[in-house]
């Protein structure tokens, strides 16, 4: 099972953190925040028992599989060198997560 | 030349022919008339791309303005009524600055501290007008922080207007800022701007962290978690209580993650699996200090549910006790998908102890606990010294609204958004209705919170 979780508690982490939006349609809509908004990807249906919704609502109750990362990205593809100067805490599936 | 002329003329003439010259004519037509208006479609779009940041940025520049404003009228306000109002203003014109900060095109690293800077403001000054309310003068600390404050704003507001002017002037453009490649003419224009966008971050390097009770302030997000208590635990002994939490069926495949050190609680990091392929993995994570369980977490479809909300309480209750937490209270669930998620907080002689709180999953077909969250009981679960309240239940009840029907009282420790205490006295009441929870501070009197309940067919929630 391709494990989602992750992806959900970075954006609730946001919303905490004084250097992003505080509202979860903020740091989602945030301007180059996250690829798949900016390709759109972000607007393909999901079915209601999709392991995806599980996922997110799982997030917003409260897990947070990260320790409180804010960034995750993926070491093959990342363009930006800056985002190397992060702390990695853990690697979960492809992406480095990291605060 | 002449080649090329006599080239065409022959092309055309064999075109002529085979009567295809109208085709080839008529299609060329076609596609420059489609990006003629291709072309018109998207400088459409990009000028409503460019609109829409303008707009965020001209709001900003006048967000920042009256932040600035207002803080520069809170540094020689007098009395508290005064100085609570001026506040209050700085605390939402700097919210709004925050909030259209975000909407600029501009990457995250390169406004982190702008952005944290509008957060700061925002929650410091809400949290002095909460003081100025009660009728508390502010400290000289607290003036010197804010002149601090005002002084930063100052600086912002002078980057921002220059940055306004060669936006108004033509010498900036949102597209030159986004684009990802520098292109020749563009670089030098774009370098500009850019610049300006990183000297507002270079002043905010010298800004350091407040200290404040805010939940934004830099002590907050590193306060000691008490309840992490005891010796450190090897990774074969977090291991071990996996197996204990889990049971031998569930964690015949123990993958191991690792030690992760940098989250906010070390932790030793494990997947179990049933057998090789199993495709729901528990994810669970085990302190390095003390042993405790962090996170535990897997999903499942449920489609039966043939266990009520009481009985998945008291199976987590049981759960609890079992792994050594003791005296924890149920407060809130909530039903998704034959998946019930069930708050339980700890419990201290008659008094709640809301920060103290655990949550489970469990499914509702067979009563198995899916998944535990124990942060918050983490961050502060200890025996409290509770102190006699000042104020007796009576005292308390004749704070509350007249029209409120009191269904039951107790006592409870509430935690604050800067992650404080208070003891209160919980009255749930009915007007009309709908149902609240009131709490009234035990020391003082003064109502310190009123929820909302909301019974929907999923769960009780609060608001």
């Amino acid at each position: 099972m391709k494990v989602k979780l992750q992806y959900g508690a970075v954006i609730l982490n946001r919303v905490k953190d004084p250097n992003f939006p505080n509202t979860i349609a903020g740091v989602i809509y945030q301007p180059g925040a996250f690829t798949a908004v900016s390709d759109g990807q972000i607007n393909q249906p999901i079915s209601e028992n999709s392991t995806v919704v599980k996922a997110a609502r799982d997030a917003l109750n409260g897990w947070d599989p990260t320790g409180g990362c804010l960034y995750y990205f993926n070491p093959n593809t990342a363009t930006n060198k800056w985002i190397w100067s992060k702390t990695i805490v853990k690697t979960i599936g492809k992406h480095h997560f990291c605060k | 030349m002449g080649k090329i002329k006599d080239k065409i003329y022959d092309w055309k003439n064999r075109l002529k022919d085979r009567h295809m010259l109208t085709l080839v004519v008529s299609l060329i037509a076609i596609i420059v008339i489609m990006g003629v208006f291709i072309y018109k479609k998207q400088t459409e779009y990009r000028q409503v791309m460019e609109n829409q940041y303008n707009m965020a940025f001209f709001e900003l520049v006048d967000y920042v303005q009256n932040v600035e404003n207002f803080l520069a009228k809170s540094l020689i306000s007098t009395t508290p009524e005064h100085g609570a109002e001026t506040l209050t203003n700085v605390w939402r014109e700097a919210n709004l600055a925050s909030s259209y900060l975000s909407q600029l095109p501009i990457s995250t690293n390169e406004l982190a501290n702008t952005s944290k800077f509008l957060n700061q403001v925002s929650e410091y000054s809400y949290s002095l007008s909460r003081k100025n309310i009660y009728n508390e003068a502010l400290t000289q600390e607290e003036l010197d922080n804010l002149k601090q404050l005002h002084d930063y704003s100052l600086e912002l507001e002078n980057t921002l207007n220059q940055l306004s002017s060669d936006m108004s002037e033509g010498r900036i453009s949102w597209g030159e800022l986004t684009k990802k490649g520098s292109i020749a003419f563009a670089t030098q224009v774009s370098n500009i701007s850019q610049d300006s966008f990183k000297n507002i971050e270079e002043n905010f390097q010298k800004y350091a962290g407040l200290i404040y009770d805010g939940a934004y302030s830099e002590h907050i997000t590193t306060a000691e978690k008490v309840g992490l208590t005891g010796e450190n635990v090897s990774e074969e002994q977090a291991k071990q209580v996996v197996k204990d939490l889990l049971g031998e069926e569930k964690t015949k495949n123990i993958e191991s993650n690792g030690l992760i050190e940098n989250g906010n609680i070390i932790v030793y990091d494990f997947y179990c699996k049933q057998n090789e392929d199993d495709k729901n993995p528990t994810h669970i994570s085990i302190s390095q200090k003390g042993g405790h369980v962090v996170l535990m977490n897997s999903n499942r479809d449920v489609v039966a549910e043939v266990i009520s909300q009481e009985e998945a309480n008291e199976k987590g209750k049981e759960f609890l006790y079992n792994h050594g937490y003791q005296n924890m209270k149920e407060t809130y669930y909530l039903k998704q998908d034959g998946i019930i998620t069930i708050n339980y907080a700890y419990q201290q002689g008659d008094i709640i102890m809301y920060p103290d709180l655990i949550k489970l999953k469990i499914a509702l077909d067979n009563g198995e606990i899916l998944g535990m969250e124990t942060t918050g009981y983490l961050n502060s679960h200890h025996e409290r010294q509770i102190t006699e309240p000042q104020i007796g239940i009576e005292e308390a009840k004749t704070t509350l609204n007249k029209n409120l029907e009191i269904m039951s009282e107790k006592l409870a420790v509430i935690p604050t958004e800067w992650r404080t205490e208070i003891l209160c006295y919980e009255f749930k009441g009915k007007v009309d209705d709908t149902e609240f929870l009131v709490y009234i501070n035990a020391e003082n009197g003064r109502e310190e919170n009123i929820l909302v309940i909301i019974d929907t067919p999923n769960g009780t929630l609060t608001m």
